[in-house]
């Protein structure tokens, strides 16, 4: 009560104060654009009777430059003296002009932060002040922003893997600093700084790893650097199949990661059917993993985020490099086009194996030919045009073709030519703008074009002894989903203490479930085609502030509005978000979080592999968005600089998955999928532990997941909640990677997973046939799903590089085991009587990718 | 060839790095399954199959004492006798076309199980034109019929070859629009793959109700010289084109991997199985 009663008085003293002060709102015409300034107070004085008290500081002299000619005192002020320095207050008929003693004057220091030999931004790095141990990071884009006091500062920027900078700097204006950072070299032990309580500063750990593209260690199948392959090392992520079937982050299928190239949504992240993911490592910058503690910026898929950055390109000089492995040849080339102005990056990737049987049957005088590529194109050009304004234009397109041509005598006189293309891949752009606003304010507009397609293609031609090929059979096949997107987003940073994040997202997505063209010269019916569009629209508004209370608190708190429409649906949610970090000491901190996030396009999916040939459909009124809720908490222990130990719990919840009914089976799956599927819930929790040393001779990673993921559907297994296919309870794996010399490196990478759930069959019901009532068959039935495992999974990876400067740059051999003791892990397993003399069924277990043996060379220059 | 061979073909390159083990079966984790089978044409005698499996993954044991009742428009008909090898009849109680029957099933082993249909109307056959192309080695033949197009109807068509009063399903080919993803000379599409060799069709794709379907046979499939073939038209309710497609889709699935594990189709509650029916129209044409 006294408190209220106090609060009341101050503020009826305030209010009648206010009452009697000139008001500085007051709008006041202004004959001349420019003045000197005491003229100017003048005019004020003269129009308004305001009486203005100032120091000799002021200099009334100085040339005042004015936008408008009408405008309030106020703000006519605000653009005449230095806010910085003076602060204004008005009292009675007087305006006070008050000097801020020099230590209360606040100046930002802000810039990009860049790698000193290549020129790209390093992301997330920090700048910390040692006085006082307040600091801020480096953005997506590189840029930093943070107000000091008008004193001696010392500085430290710092990235791990990067030499630290520190920087003595006396601010007495807003000034822009950029920064370059000498990358270590591997063989650079750690050294222990006095200042370590500035490494983490402002840094939100929770569920997230980021790492730079060029740190990937990880070699896959056929001695391929691969990204996925990269971040199976991290706690909470695995694969569902040996080698296939996407990325599981968390117990999540793989349609519920979110994969942003530059920005953009890419729809089939996976080469191969899985076996490679579309991201050609020379292209990439930096990889950031979200599995929880989403912040508000993300959003529109419930699993996990993978924020890939592609480089911008060296800024100094041209570079490359190339080379060649059992599978694929790569070629990369970068560099200024205008020193320190536009750069660009130029990364291909093919595989070659279909150039090879090409030529071998060509080369045999077979009219056949059968093929099968993937390959990647990624292209960015940077402009800087000031400072302040930088255009970045980044395109990938990928995909993989499979095609067979042959030709045969269908009669004596008539030969026909037959010529099938399968394909499917992904075509992304995105033009994005920074502009620095002023040293408090970031802003990034991005144009964006996201396009997915799988494509079949079968063409017949014949021709008559002598005569040329006629085509008679034409028939196209396309499916796919295409993304037309507008996202515009602030940084506004106005002290160390906080960091604000808002923006806004408007998508149009175009859903093509099948469209077919079928032209057939030997029929009546010569051509038909059917073409189905849906086009539905996602607006997302979010904002999220990240605050720090004291020294040891650190809060992230946001809101993301989304809202989508398809025909007469419409569905709009509040996605609450909430991270916190507690620093128990510098190097010790306690973290938890909650997010809930909503996925409004579901991924229909033709098999229990994530294939091309899946089809994304929006929501509808019948199949509602996927929801999901995940709380995480957690510790974090830095040993030093490098050795790191992550603990963390999670439990997700998720409504509305789908999953095949027990008897649907492929009708047309472009009108009637909503009556082929069921939705339902999930849920899934887990511990995860991860040790990792990122520096030195020696370093590498141990990381453990000890999880559980079950799913309900009411017509599925008779209601009974069952695992979800993407149960794996122990997940366990070591990589370390060894520097023997300065010329050659070693490295050893073990896994061990229990096995994935399996649904078999192991009985049999007599089935009537539906062309003969009299006769029966007997056909498999499922009665309980995913009731089964798959044998333990484990394997040895052993790789070793050999580098060797030569007189333009270096090359390097690569050899590489991967499953080095051949173990035989099952990869499908199904129940079978073929090829059994007693007819007794038999469990059959499919085993892929045993002992092999991979090597590839590679130049940089 | 289609698409979905090519994706096949894509992932036997995978396996040839691969290899296959094989084990026992394990135990297996489910009590018996009941399943019913009942396909009734209009006309015809009520009856149905009632077996369950037994565990084994290969035997069936049909069950002879359950208590099956049946229903017209809700209505009790009486009880089915049970005759042999699982099959239950209703005496002298013949379907009628456009009636709802239904069928409770109790057992002290089971839960009661129920199910129903209702019998659609016969369509008649138009006319059937056939035409020799024996260069080709090929018999066209085209069908006429009237569809009501004021209702969602589904139909099926069977020829069968007609030697010496026996009489065989034979393989028919067709480029009509109403066999899309069926048959095997038009499949294309992934999910329509799955039903290659299906013979059923809705009438999505009926240009008016007026419907002329042309399909052929080739002599080169059957080594049995035929005299006659009869065309037999099956207009069928929901159920039957269901289980028919997913009968086939069984089929063709067989043992791919990493395809979907689902079940046939089933309209029966408390069990697997199909209680449905059919009203059929034929006309027996001679070879020429």
């Amino acid at each position: 009560m006294v408190k209220f009663i106090f609060t009341f008085s101050l503020l009826l003293c305030f209010l009648s104060a206010y009452c009697q002060n000139i008001n500085l709102q007051q709008e006041i015409g202004l004959p001349k654009s420019s003045y000197q300034l005491s003229k100017l107070l003048e005019e004020i004085t003269n129009q308004t009777n305001a009486q203005f008290s100032f120091t000799s500081e002021l200099n009334i002299n100085k040339k005042v430059q004015l936008s408008d000619s009408v405008a309030s005192v106020r703000d006519i002020l605000n653009q005449s003296i230095n806010l910085k320095n003076f602060k204004i207050q008005a009292k009675g008929n007087k305006i006070f002009i008050i000097s801020i003693p020099p230590y209360d004057r606040k100046y930002r220091i802000s810039g990009y932060i860049s790698d000193a030999k290549s020129g790209e931004v390093l992301i997330n790095a920090t700048v910390a002040n040692l006085s006082n141990f307040t600091g801020t990071v480096s953005n997506n884009f590189g840029f930093y922003s943070l107000s000091l006091k008008n004193k001696t500062h010392l500085l430290q920027f710092s990235f791990v893997g990067y030499k630290e900078v520190l920087l003595d700097v006396e601010l007495e204006r807003d000034t822009t600093i950029n920064i370059s950072l000498e990358p270590k070299t591997i063989l650079q032990e750690v050294k222990v700084t006095a200042n370590e309580r500035a490494n983490n500063i402002n840094h939100l750990f929770v569920s997230t790893n980021s790492f730079q593209a060029k740190t990937m260690q990880q070699t896959g199948v056929f001695g391929e650097n691969d990204l996925f392959q990269n971040l199976k090392h991290l706690p909470g992520v695995q694969n569902s199949n040996e080698g296939l079937g996407g990325l599981n982050i968390r117990n999540g299928s793989p349609d519920q990661n979110l994969i942003l190239l530059d920005d953009v949504p890419v729809y089939y992240s996976s080469h191969l059917m899985g076996l490679y993911s579309v991201f050609n490592q020379d292209a990439i910058n930096q990889v950031k993993l979200v599995k929880g503690g989403f912040p508000a910026h993300y959003g529109g898929r419930v699993s996990s985020v993978l924020d890939i950055r592609m480089k911008d390109g060296n800024t100094k000089k041209l570079e490359g490099s190339y080379s060649l492995g059992l599978l694929t040849a790569k070629f990369n080339l970068n560099g200024p086009i205008k020193k320190d102005k536009t750069t660009f990056n130029l990364s291909i990737r093919r595989t070659y194996l279909d150039l090879l049987i090409n030529g071998t049957l060509d080369l045999s005088g077979s009219d056949d030919n059968i093929g099968y590529y993937f390959g990647d194109l990624n292209w960015k050009i940077v402009h800087r045009f000031s400072q302040r304004d930088k255009l970045y234009f980044s395109t990938y397109w990928g995909g993989d073709l499979a095609s067979v041509k042959s030709s045969e005598d269908i009669s004596a006189n008539i030969r026909e030519k037959v010529r099938y293309k399968l394909g499917w891949g992904n075509f992304t752009n995105s033009l994005r703008w920074n502009h620095v606003y002023n040293n408090h304010l970031f802003g990034n507009t991005t144009l964006i074009l996201s396009r997915y397609t799988f494509l079949l293609k079968e063409k017949r031609s014949e021709k008559a002894n002598d005569s040329d090929y006629m085509e008679n059979y034409n028939h196209e096949f396309k499916s796919g989903i295409r993304d037309f997107s507008l996202k515009t987003e602030f940084d506004f940073i106005p002290d160390y203490k906080h960091y604000l994040k808002f923006g806004l997202e408007a998508s149009l997505h175009h859903t093509k479930p099948g469209s077919e063209f079928i032209k057939n010269t030997s029929d009546n019916n010569s051509e038909i085609s059917t073409d189905e569009l849906i086009k539905s629209k996602e607006v997302n508004l979010y904002g999220e502030a990240q605050i720090r209370f004291g020294k040891k608190l650190l809060v992230n708190m946001g809101t993301r509005w989304s809202s989508f429409i398809v025909d007469n649906t419409y569905y709009s949610t509040i996605e609450p978000r909430l991270n916190t970090q507690y620093f128990l000491t510098p190097k010790w901190s306690f973290t938890g979080s909650f997010s809930q996030m909503t996925q409004y396009l579901h991924l229909v999916r033709t098999s229990t592999l994530s294939l091309p040939t899946d089809l994304w459909f929006p929501v509808t009124e019948k199949i509602k968005p996927i929801d999901s809720f995940q709380y995480t908490a957690g510790t974090h222990y830095s040993f030093n600089e490098s050795v790191k130990l992550n603990i963390e719990i999670y439990h997700k919840l998720s409504r509305n998955l789908l999953d095949l009914k027990e008897t649907s089976y492929f009708q047309d799956v472009n009108s009637n999928w909503e009556n082929m599927v069921e939705s339902g819930k999930g849920w899934s929790k887990g511990l995860e532990i991860e040790l990792n040393k990122n520096l030195g001779k020696t370093n590498g990673n141990i990381a453990y997941t000890l999880s559980q993921s079950k799913v309900r559907f009411k017509g599925i297994n008779n209601g009974k909640a069952y695992d979800s296919p993407y149960d794996r309870r122990h997940n366990f794996s070591i990589q370390i990677n060894q520097f023997i010399s300065k010329k050659s490196k070693f490295s050893a990478f073990w896994t061990y997973g229990t096995g994935l759930p399996a649904t078999l069959s192991t009985s049999k019901i007599a089935a009537i046939s539906p062309y003969d009532p009299s006769s029966f068959e007997t056909k498999t039935v499922y009665t309980e799903r995913n009731s089964y495992r798959l044998p333990d999974y484990h394997r040895l990876d052993l790789s070793i590089s050999f580098m060797k400067k030569k007189k333009h740059g270096t090359r390097s051999w690569d050899i590489s085991i991967y499953n080095f003791y051949n173990r035989k892990n099952t990869s499908y397993m199904y129940v079978s009587s073929d090829n059994n003399t007693s007819n007794t069924p038999k469990l059959k277990k499919i085993n892929l990718f045993s002992f092999i043996p991979s090597v590839s060379y590679s130049y940089k220059f | 060839m289609n698409y979905f061979k090519l994706l096949t073909c894509l992932f036997l390159l995978l396996l040839l790095a691969s290899c296959e083990e094989e084990e026992e079966l394990p135990q297996t984790k489910s009590d018996p399954i009941t399943s019913i089978n009942s396909l009734i044409g209009v006309d015809s005698l009520i009856k149905l199959n009632l077996s369950k499996s037994i565990g084994s993954p290969v035997e069936i044991q049909y069950i002879s004492d359950a208590k099956i009742t049946a229903y017209k428009n809700d209505k009790e008909l009486g009880e089915l006798v049970y005759r042999e090898n699982g099959t239950y009849e209703l005496p002298n109680q013949y379907m009628e076309s456009e009636t709802e029957y239904e069928i409770t099933i109790t057992h002290p082993s089971f839960n009661t199980i129920t199910t129903n249909t209702i019998t659609p109307e016969k369509i008649l056959i138009n006319d059937i034109k056939i035409l020799n192309e024996a260069s080709e080695g090929k018999t066209t033949f085209e069908l006429k019929f009237t569809d009501d197009a004021s209702k969602s109807n589904y139909y099926m068509l069977l020829v069968k070859g007609i030697s010496n009063n026996n009489s065989n399903v034979i393989q028919y080919y067709s480029n009509d629009i109403v066999f899309e993803g069926n048959l095997n000379v038009n499949d294309n599409g992934f999910e329509q793959n799955m039903l290659r060799g299906s013979r059923s069709f809705s009438d999505e794709n009926f240009e008016s109700s007026q419907v002329e379907i042309s399909f052929y046979i080739l002599a080169n499939d059957f080594f049995v010289d035929y005299q006659e073939y009869k065309i037999e038209l099956y207009h069928l309710n929901e159920d039957y084109f269901n289980y028919e497609r997913s009968f086939v889709s069984l089929e063709n699935k067989g043992d791919i991997p990493f395809s979907n594990k689902t079940n046939l189709y089933s309209n029966v509650e408390g069990a697997f199985g199909i209680f449905t029916s059919y009203a059929l129209d034929y006309k027996i044409v001679p070879k020429q």
